[in-house]
């Protein structure tokens, strides 16, 4: 199936190597990333292979810890996010009427509320931590996949298995848990993998930005911090900022070709290109 | 052939305009100071912050007297000032020659004017504090005035003679909302120009000023927001100064180009680990004694600061500072099993996790409050909950929006409005030292104490810290200083932690007349002047 | 169209809700940022005065009619920190962020535009291949790394280019020069603006292009012995660019919004920079009247939308009769 394509076996052999590093880091780090194993800013040596950092800890072991941290809030806020979406697109493809055109009005409100000054907003407003930036996130990304979730209710709302159940006199709850979800169940999982390589990138922009947490480490924490000691000025960019950024890549890398892998699987007629 | 003509050309065009400067007074000098905020227009009303924003504002306007580069203040735009009736009466006599940058005399009558419309607008600007215990000013001729105070202040010369900014009353007269009036013309060595919001400001030298020749015939002050910006423009050699110290990172590498000059000196600005002393178990003296001894304040300098600062003096003065008490004792330095056998006599156990339990079953976790957007101070608080866990004692780094941690430590900026943390990393800038308000920061009275964020109270630093502010005396204030000094280093109700250097880079071959103020920096009035 | 309408009111009225309530709803009062720091030496009268003045010691409600009021005047209000009016701060930032989004979003429909139609007419060629790819993996890089790599290369290696700002500020340029002058400053910014948008017009362009390319008339064209180049042009291509007329319609709409992280990298005057600065220093007016022009910028270039879609799409233009 996925593995059938260069494009899934790609990406699902990177979303591997991050999940990997994700649960497994702390043990592979050479160091912990919380203590300092150097003097600040050493260059690239056999005991630090990517330097270290403005107090002295280990650069690769934050990268490598780090990317729990970066994983743990794109699939956390993609879960919340579709969790979301997919009630809200659910209750109002199944339910059509006012509340269908109620919850559409809010799914247009948010989707053309500007994005990135809205995460801004959001953000400096809740606050630096972890959770926060989790919610954040998610307040802002539900919308899309509501609006996708639904248009696929509406599409099996027509089904035949759909109206033999209501003929037999299924409830509605029953129809729409049993027989609905599970039909959309599909495009959520699509809509996760794409809506999570969003948050990982909007995570990383954030810290980048010192909206984050900076107590934690994470891709985009570690820029920050090269990015406001000085990592431009004195040439420590290449083994500070670079790999990071390559993280970040290869992370986003692998949630975009799974999903895409994805996508031409479950839905083959989408499959153009 | 053609070359040589070229060239004795330029050689002569530039001598002549090289004589033709010098005989005018010009030094053919042009100043790209970059400063990381627009600073409104420079006015006493409008102008934004306290460093460099009040800087700026001094090479426009001029106070009667002026701090020299070891913080004392010197007669300025007075000739001299001299106290009487213990210092209750202050006769200042003006220098002749002092203009208006519109040719209009600096008179008497311009200085009471000043005082007394700042006086007027109590609830506007920041000069309204400084001159609210003046109960008379009187100007027997144009050159002299003449300043009752009910009471002795003994910090006069310094909060207010050298800091409050003299106005022309022929322009500020008629004007009733201050902050709307958007006219800099004073007396100072530079006038403005233009203002570029958010972009640059032009001041063009006041060849008569009557303080001396300023050093360059033009400063532009350039507005860049982003620090990292900055040192890339100083390092392309697209400006000449900046307002902002160097990163301590970049310090070794900026000393090393040729093209650039660094220069250091003592910084006065704090940096502190402080204590709630209201609450348990912070109330305890032995206890934060515990917790001082488990700091290596050394290293911290050591590590964040590269070396580039004063670790903190336990009585809070930095060694510099003229008030500096050297029979204050340092932070006394624990062994993990020292600092356990405090914590020990204090009832503290070792609990699960290596975590001590006190007698009331409480684990000794806490809350350490950082600021967002201060990376130093959030590595120090990092290094700190490190070097205090060993001792059985937690402390969670919590890193929120400075705003919001202002309002749990000092709620409203109103120390009588009590306090809402356990521990905060905290600092105070240059003016609280260079002022030495110990009365603010010690006071236990919230009307005096009004920096007094942890709570503190001791009776005898109450009194000696009233007894300071009406004693004129140098020596006298400065033995009250000692004795206050020595119960804070015992009492700790905070940790000064470290005093950053003051390290600036320029590039001498723009402008090489930068002065290094003792815990202000370069960036002051006496190095826009030649000379001094 | 009048319902149109009327869910874009809607989208304002919430967005000023929002806007308003928000940063009031936080600790921490910007007693500070009005202040400066003088802040510690108030007394509480002082402070008291000073709320006064901003009308920040009123009931919520109050200041939310206030506001609604000042707002439907065209009043912004005044910036907290700039002691100056809001609009003036934002008619100044505006034209920065249009000259940096407005040419990124020229240069990225351009060539998203070309090399999709290329990459599709060649389908399955080495240029198609490469350049999905590549979009791909565009897609996939941080916009903020990639401009932090473009600085550190370009700016601070090769010292080709400015690090910072949109114009050398000191330096009084008049004509020619100072065109020169705010296009070098210019290059970076909109160079990594352009690449992280260039994939979107690329693959609906592509996407367009093969639909097209498989319409009937177009084989029957080619099938007849028409020169390649003719259907490309005459034919293929002009039908292809109206989806990515819509999406450049719809990109417009961020145009005055969408750089702010990217104008913050470069230290670029731009509204989307100023947003994230007067969040930080809680300047709630300055706050509030960039967030406003933001959303009021995407919902006039909806209406736009909306309302060209129908001149230029003949198919939409027959469905509403």
């Amino acid at each position: 199936m996925l593995l059938a394509s260069p494009v899934g076996v790609t990406g699902l052999g990177l979303l591997t190597l991050m999940l990997f590093l994700a649960l497994f880091g702390p043990l592979i780090a050479p160091y912990d990333p919380t203590l300092p194993s150097g003097k600040p800013f050493e260059q690239p040596s056999s005991a630090h292979l990517l330097g270290t950092n403005d107090v002295g800890q280990d650069i690769l072991s934050e990268l490598i810890v780090g990317t729990r941290v970066s994983l743990l809030i794109g699939f956390s806020a993609a879960a919340g996010a579709i969790l979301i979406g997919t009630l809200v697109g659910l209750v109002a493809g199944y339910s059509g009427g006012w509340l269908d055109g109620a919850l559409m009005r809010l799914v247009d409100v948010m989707l053309v509320l500007p994005f990135i000054p809205l995460m801004i907003v959001v953000a400096a407003y809740l606050g630096p931590s972890t959770g926060n930036l989790i919610a954040a996130i998610m307040l802002v990304i539900w919308a899309r996949p509501a609006r996708v979730i639904r248009s696929g209710v509406l599409a099996l709302r027509g089904a035949t298995y759909v109206e033999g159940a209501r003929a037999l006199g299924a409830s509605d709850f029953h129809i729409l848990f049993r027989h609905i979800l599970p039909g959309v169940l599909p495009i959520a999982v699509s809509q996760f993998i794409l809506v999570a390589s969003g948050s990982i990138l909007i995570e990383a922009s954030l810290s980048f930005l010192g909206l984050g947490d900076p107590v934690r480490k994470s891709w985009g924490s570690i820029l920050y911090y090269a990015q406001i000691r000085g990592a431009f000025l004195n040439g420590s960019w290449p083994w500070w900022v670079v790999p990071p950024g390559v993280m970040i890549t290869l992370a986003v890398l692998g949630f975009a070709l799974t999903g895409r892998a994805l996508e031409g699987y479950l839905f083959p007629r989408l499959r153009k290109g | 052939m053609k070359r040589f003509n070229v060239l004795s050309l330029v050689l002569a065009v530039s001598f002549a305009l090289l004589t033709g400067a010098a005989l005018a007074g010009h030094t053919g000098q042009r100043i790209i100071l970059a400063i990381p905020q627009d600073e409104g227009e420079l006015t006493p009303y409008t102008y934004v912050t306290g460093y460099p924003g009040y800087n700026m504002l001094s090479l426009v306007f001029d106070t009667l007297m002026l701090n020299d580069l070891g913080d004392v203040p010197r007669p300025w735009l007075a000739e001299s000032v001299t106290s009487t009736n213990g210092g209750r009466q202050w006769t200042i006599k003006l220098r002749e020659g002092a203009v208006w940058h519109d040719g209009k005399p600096l008179t008497s009558a311009d200085v009471k004017f000043s005082y007394e419309y700042y006086k007027k607008y109590p609830l506007i600007g920041r000069f309204a504090t400084a001159v609210r215990g003046i109960s008379d000013i009187r100007t027997p001729d144009e050159r002299t005035v003449v300043i009752t105070l009910p009471r002795p202040e003994a910090n006069f010369q310094q909060v207010t003679l050298a800091d409050v900014p003299i106005l022309p009353q022929h322009l500020w007269q008629n004007v009733t909302d201050p902050r709307a009036f958007k006219n800099a013309t004073g007396s100072g060595p530079f006038k403005l120009v233009e203002h570029r919001p958010d972009q640059s400001y032009r001041l063009v030298e006041n060849p008569s000023y009557f303080g001396g020749k300023p050093g360059a015939d033009e400063v532009v002050l350039s507005i860049i927001k982003d620090a990292t910006s900055t040192f890339q423009a100083l390092q392309a050699g697209q400006i000449s100064a900046t307002s902002r110290e160097v990163l301590p990172e970049l310090i070794g590498q900026f000393s090393n180009n040729p093209r650039l000059k660094v220069v250091r000196g003592p910084g006065y600005a704090s940096t502190l680990l402080q204590f709630n002393t209201t609450i348990p178990p912070f109330n305890e003296v032995r206890f934060r004694q515990a917790v001082a001894g488990l700091i290596d304040t050394k290293g911290l300098v050591e590590t964040l600061l590269l070396g580039y600062g004063t670790p903190g003096n336990a009585g809070f003065v930095h060694p510099q500072s003229p008030f500096y008490s050297a029979a204050t004792r340092e932070y006394k330095r624990l062994s993990v099993a020292e600092a356990g056998k405090v914590l020990d006599s204090l009832g503290y156990r070792a609990g699960a996790g290596g975590v001590r339990v006190g007698k009331d079953g409480k684990r000794l976790e806490f809350t350490l409050l950082v600021q967002s957007n201060n990376p130093l101070r959030i590595r120090a608080a990092e290094l700190i909950a490190q070097q205090v866990r060993p001792a059985g004692i937690v402390f969670n780094v919590r890193s929120l929006d400075p705003t919001t941690v202002q309002q749990a430590v000092w709620p409203d900026f109103d120390v009588a409005k009590g306090r809402n943390f356990e521990l905060a990393m905290w600092g105070w800038s240059a003016p609280v030292t260079s002022q030495l308000n110990l009365r603010g920061l010690f006071n236990s009275n919230p009307a005096a104490g009004t920096l007094n964020i942890g709570g503190y109270k001791n009776p005898t630093v109450d009194s000696l810290t009233e007894r300071m502010v009406t004693t004129v005396d140098f020596d006298q204030r400065k033995q009250l200083a000692t004795q206050v000094q020595t119960i804070i280093a015992r009492d700790l109700p905070f940790i000064t932690l470290w005093y950053a250097d003051g390290v600036y880079a320029y590039r001498p071959e723009a402008y090489d007349g930068w002065k290094f103020q003792k815990g202000q920096g370069i960036i002051n009035k006496r190095s826009f002047l030649q000379g001094q | 169209m009048l319902n149109r309408l009327g869910q874009y009111l809607l989208v304002l009225l919430v967005a000023v809700t929002v806007n308003f309530f928000l940063p009031r709803a936080m600790p921490g009062s910007p007693l500070q940022f009005l202040a400066g720091d003088e802040v510690a030496t108030l007394s509480p009268e002082q402070r008291q005065a000073i709320l006064q003045r901003a009308g920040l010691d009123q009931p919520l409600l109050v200041q939310f009619l206030r506001y609604l009021g000042q707002l439907a005047r065209g009043d912004l209000g005044y910036s907290y920190q700039e002691n100056r009016p809001v609009r003036s701060i934002l008619l100044e930032r505006l034209p920065w962020t249009l000259l940096l989004t407005a040419t990124a979003l020229l240069l990225s429909s351009l060539f998203g535009v070309i090399v999709g139609a290329l990459a599709a007419w060649r389908r399955g060629g080495m240029l198609d291949n490469t350049t999905l790819a590549g979009s791909i993996a565009l897609d996939a890089v941080p916009t903020f790394w990639l401009g932090m790599m473009l600085v550190a290369i370009f700016a601070v290696q090769l010292q080709i280019f400015p690090v910072f700002g949109a114009r050398t500020a000191w330096a009084n340029y008049q004509g020619w020069s100072a065109v020169v002058d705010v296009t070098r400053h210019l290059v970076l910014p909109a160079t990594t603006l352009t690449i992280a948008s260039l994939s979107g017009t690329y693959l609906v362009m592509r996407y367009a292009m093969l639909a097209v390319l498989g319409e009937d008339y177009i084989r029957t064209a080619r099938a007849k012995g028409m020169a390649e180049r003719q259907v490309l042009y005459k034919h293929a291509l002009r039908n292809a660019i109206l989806p990515v007329f819509t999406v450049f319609m719809l990109n417009l709409g961020t145009l005055v919004g969408g750089a702010a992280v990217i104008e913050t990298v470069f230290s670029y005057p731009g509204v989307g920079r100023l947003l994230f600065e007067s969040a930080t220093n809680r300047d709630y007016p300055l706050l509030q009247g960039a967030f406003f022009l933001v959303t009021l910028s995407v919902l006039l270039f909806n209406l736009l939308a909306d309302l060209l879609y129908p001149l230029v799409d003949p198919r939409v233009r027959g469905s509403h009769g």
